[in-house]
């Protein structure tokens, strides 16, 4: 049991020390190889106005994206093996934080920062109270049966597999989609003050002018998962706990 | 040629790169000795749960009450909506300045950005109020 928490923890372990190392390698090498300038911004986190960095980085950059994609797919395997539920989330942690560094290398700096703190934080944290509310020694992971319902779970699989294939298959990746896109300007700004895109300040920009109301229909969707909390919770009859459940655990008892 | 712009711009998160790299390499290579290293007397009594020297009271694969799940849930509301506060305060200079009235001229200060967040927090007072009217938060 504890083996495998070990396990997991390694494996996470395992995964952040690829994405150190990625990052690591992912620096540009110095050489006398033609260099290109590139402008800074404000938002890039760039404190020279420009700076010359030199080709040949992209074997760095090519590690990078394996490491993480073997870090994902990695957590991901990790979460289908394990029968040890709260290991099963540590691997998909790992999964989250490799999702989060390929969320950077496409440019998606803050999309990367919330994957970490939403998702990697807040819903792991979901995913452990649902397992340690529905714990019960008596469960087990519920299962297609028989030939029929293993027929069924084969077709089903396959059915995802051709449309994954079909998908890939489709998409014709432009000889441009590895540069940049363009980075943002405010609406009247008389500065004309541009963000690097994918940066906080590049989304804030999008998210509080062409997209306000989305903005703050969000709000209301939050409204309504707070609703849904309190709903889901709520005791049944006046009967705080279900029949047969334990009371909440004692805390501070050290 | 296509990655370097990227590379200069994940240059800019070599420091926290390097911050983890080091965390989890001291955290590894301690646990490692220790594991390699440390002396190991593995009797039954070791072995047991610890919990301050008290004998064990029950099972802890026991199930939590659903109210630690509630708490769960409204953490994430709460925590999504400080994750859309963060680019509006980085924004917020820029979202309080109305243009300028002609060249030369300076920016005014407007509450554009202020009536923004404004809306967005009232709806969530609501949902703050309503929690706190069904005595979701408090524990008994």
């Amino acid at each position: 049991m504890s083996g495998r928490v070990l396990a997991a923890i390694a494996a996470l372990f395992l995964v952040l020390g690829l994405v150190a190392a990625g990052t690591a390698a992912a620096q540009p090498a110095g050489g006398d190889a033609p260099s290109v300038t590139i402008q800074a911004t404000p938002g890039a986190g760039v404190s020279t106005a420009s700076r010359d960095i030199a080709t040949g980085s992209g074997a760095g950059m090519a590690i990078l994206f394996w490491a993480l994609a073997l870090g994902t797919v990695g957590g991901a395997a990790f979460v289908l093996t394990r029968r040890n539920l709260i290991a099963a989330v540590m691997g998909m942690v790992g999964t989250f934080l490799a999702l989060a560094g390929l969320y950077m290398m496409l440019y998606a700096s803050f999309l990367a920062v919330i994957q970490m703190l939403v998702y990697a934080g807040a819903i792991m944290v979901l995913f452990v109270f649902v397992i340690m509310v529905l714990n019960r020694p008596e469960d087990e992971p519920w299962g297609m049966v028989g030939l029929p319902g293993k027929a069924l779970a084969g077709l089903a699989m396959l059915y995802l597999l051709v449309r994954l294939v079909m998908l890939v298959w489709s998409v014709n990746v432009p000889d441009t989609a590895l540069v940049a896109p363009a980075a943002v300007a405010f609406p009247g700004d008389a500065a004309h003050t541009v963000y690097e895109f994918g940066s906080t300040a590049a989304v804030g920009t999008s998210l509080f002018s062409d997209y306000l109301f989305p903005f703050e229909a969000i709000s209301i969707l939050l409204l309504i998962a707070v609703v849904g909390a309190i709903a889901v919770a709520r005791p049944l009859n006046d009967a705080d706990e279900l029949p047969g459940a334990q009371p909440p655990a004692p805390t501070g008892g050290h | 040629m296509l990655y370097t712009r990227l590379a200069l711009q994940l240059q800019a998160f070599t420091p926290a790169g390097l911050a983890i790299a080091l965390a989890l390499g001291f955290c590894g290579l301690f646990t490692l000795l220790a594991v390699a290293v440390g002396p190991k007397s593995v009797n039954p009594e070791k072995l047991k749960p610890f919990e301050c020297g008290s004998e064990p009271i029950g099972s802890p694969r026991g199930r939590y009450s659903v109210k630690f799940y509630q708490v769960a849930i409204l953490f994430l509301v709460f925590d999504i909506e400080a994750a859309f506060m963060y680019p509006w305060a980085l924004l917020f200079t820029k979202l309080s300045t109305t243009p300028a009235a002609g060249p030369g001229l300076p920016t005014g200060v407007g509450i554009f950005g202020f009536v923004e967040m404004l809306l967005f927090v009232i709806v969530l007072v609501v949902a703050l109020t309503y929690v706190w009217r069904k005595k979701a938060i408090g524990w008994e």
